[in-house]
């Protein structure tokens, strides 16, 4: 059995020990309740110029999901390792660091898609009681989960680094929260009509603009390959600070 | 089994070990003594491979542990200081987790935490939560995760701390069983322990090693010692001149007790034995004798010579 999914096991047994995962689960669901209540008004509205799932994944309660959930489901990973110790007992079994790492990242991924879940069942209501399914779409709906994955992927992967910096849980947490609101940010930089080049780069980098064209269904590698690379940059930054306790001084 | 050279760890600011040499051999177990900050723990979490030396070598079950950690990892068994456990799991939880990760296979993990439940006294707790055990049982918990894969080296930072007098009785035996079939490195503060279940005891102070020898040796290392002790009923003037007329006797010294009995210490030349000696003396003159015994020379007093020293 791999280290990674033996480590991968225990750190999900540990959400559900502790109530954090009931706690972040319980607020998730009510921002997506929300969230629903505005995607009917919307339906009964006059036609517009958004697309349900635009709403519903890139809407402002959604964003909230994104920027608050993952400091929440990161802080403790590696801080609370360094302060209670039991880092020194995991890293003396033949654990590698970059098996740590990725356990540790999995096991948030896998919580956090687990708090997606629900929303699946208000799609489907949403398609049985609505006259004209042409608005509810699977494409744009598979793109919306794509997007929500991985932007999950990106901002949990900034909170794994921002965990293995320090050892006090609340710090990580900021540190993860600003990070992310930062570079969120930085993507509604091309609504300020910057030109040319400049302006290839924020869009480039726009979590909001990938999300809104992937609602829309619209598929190009470059997205994924945004996310994908700067996930796995954080990942590489976190290990090598897990790494650092090697260095020679 | 440990082979260590030229060990030097430096922290910001401040060098903990300044060039460790020693060796372990297999089945060997050793005792680990120094004073607070002497550099104990930072030189088993090297051995552990929690972290690189600054310079040197530490060659662990024939690996380095620098470089080949992971070969290191797989044959050690290490318990830290303070026992870090996670509070939340259950104690049976916790060995199965640990078990997996250091690589027993699936078929015999219930065995084996079966096994080391029993050795250490965790069989009743088994179900608890870890974070509602008593300090007592989270270290026995501790010593069962260590020892779960059946390691060649077992590493024990300070295992009896914190532990009731039963209870360090218990794992005393317990190292010394385990010392017929592994090798076993551990730190501690209580000398007698180290008396009772070490083969070899190194002591380090300030990062250097002061002393590495079997603990009967070590005693023999102090210097002065072997005092004979009397109680008797007698005059202090009488008794001074008595006994300062004895050969091979370069001090007395007379106190009385409130019973009337005076207690004499008398200080040998050398290593001579002085009591038949004094036993004449006291019998000739025909005093009440109630204590006649030898100072007996205890690890305690090394450790306390060597590690307070100049240097
Ligand atoms: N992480 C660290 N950073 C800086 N200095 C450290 C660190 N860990 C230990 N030291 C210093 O290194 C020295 C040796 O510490 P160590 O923990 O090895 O001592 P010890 O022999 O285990 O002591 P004790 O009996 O108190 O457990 C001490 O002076 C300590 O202050
Ligand atoms: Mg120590």
């Amino acid at each position: 059995m791999s280290a990674v999914w033996i480590l991968f096991r225990k750190e999900m047994m540990s959400y559900f020990y502790s109530p954090i995962a009931y706690i972040i689960g319980v607020c998730v669901l009510f921002l997506n309740g929300v969230n629903v209540t505005q995607i009917v008004k919307w339906l009964s509205q006059q036609p517009s110029d958004y697309s349900v799932f635009q709403v519903m994944f890139a809407g402002f309660f959604t964003w909230i999901v994104f920027l608050i959930v993952p400091p929440v489901l990161t802080m403790r990973l590696f801080a609370d390792e360094k302060r209670m110790g039991t880092i020194e007992s995991l890293m003396t079994t033949p654990l590698r660091d970059w098996e740590y790492v990725m356990a540790k990242f999995l096991s948030a991924l896998c919580l956090y898609m687990m708090l997606w879940l629900p929303t699946v069942n208000i799609v489907f209501v949403l398609r049985h009681f609505a006259h004209d399914t042409a608005a509810l779409e699977l494409g744009p709906l598979f793109g919306g989960y794509l997007g929500v994955l991985m932007t999950g992927m990106l901002f949990l992967s900034v909170g794994c680094m921002a965990s293995a910096c320090t050892r006090n849980q609340v710090v990580a947490a900021v540190i993860t929260f600003a990070i992310n609101t930062a570079i969120f940010f930085v993507g509604l930089l091309f609504f300020m009509d910057a030109a040319g080049k400049l302006r290839e780069v924020f869009e480039y980098v726009s979590l909001y603009g990938h999300m809104d064209e992937l609602c829309r269904g619209v598929l190009d590698w470059r997205r994924p390959f945004f996310y994908l690379t700067s996930a796995a940059f954080f990942l590489v930054m976190t290990q090598r600070i897990v790494q650092s306790r090697q260095w020679k001084s | 089994m440990i082979q260590v050279d030229q060990l030097v760890k430096r922290y910001a600011g401040m060098t903990a070990l300044h060039g460790l040499s020693f060796s372990v051999q297999k089945g060997e177990i050793v005792g680990f003594l120094g004073p607070n900050g002497a550099g104990k723990s930072t030189t088993m979490r090297i051995l552990s491979c929690y972290m690189p030396p600054t310079s040197g070598t530490a060659i662990v079950a024939g690996y380095d542990t620098y470089k080949e950690s992971l070969d290191v990892r797989k044959r050690i068994g290490y318990m830290p200081e303070n026992v870090p456990l996670y509070p939340e799991m259950r104690v049976v939880e916790y060995l199965d987790f640990r078990a997996a990760l250091k690589g027993v296979p699936r078929s015999e993990r219930r065995s084996q935490i079966e096994k080391v439940a029993e050795k250490c006294g965790v069989k009743d707790v088994l179900r608890r939560i870890i974070g509602q055990l008593s300090k007592g049982y989270r270290q026995r918990v501790g010593l069962a995760d260590t020892l779960i894969h059946d390691p060649e080296l077992i590493i024990l930072d300070e295992p009896t701390i914190g532990l009731d007098p039963n209870q360090i009785r218990q794992v005393r035996g317990l190292i010394k069983e385990l010392g017929k079939s592994h090798t076993v490195l551990l730190s501690t503060h209580i000398l007698p322990e180290v008396e009772m279940t070490c083969s070899r005891v190194i002591i380090i102070n300030r990062g250097r090693i002061v002393a590495s020898d079997t603990p009967e040796n070590l005693k023999r290392l102090r210097k002065g010692g072997g005092e004979t002790l009397l109680e008797i009923k007698a005059e202090t003037a009488a008794v001074e001149e008595e006994f300062k007329a004895l050969a091979n006797v370069t001090q007395v010294e007379v106190t009385s007790l409130p019973d009337r009995y005076l207690q004499v210490v008398l200080h040998p030349k050398g290593d001579a034995d002085l009591r038949e000696a004094a036993y004449e003396r006291v019998k000739a003159r025909g005093w009440a004798l109630r204590e006649l015994r030898r100072h007996a020379q205890s690890l305690e007093d090394v450790f306390v010579q060597i590690t307070t020293e100049d240097d």
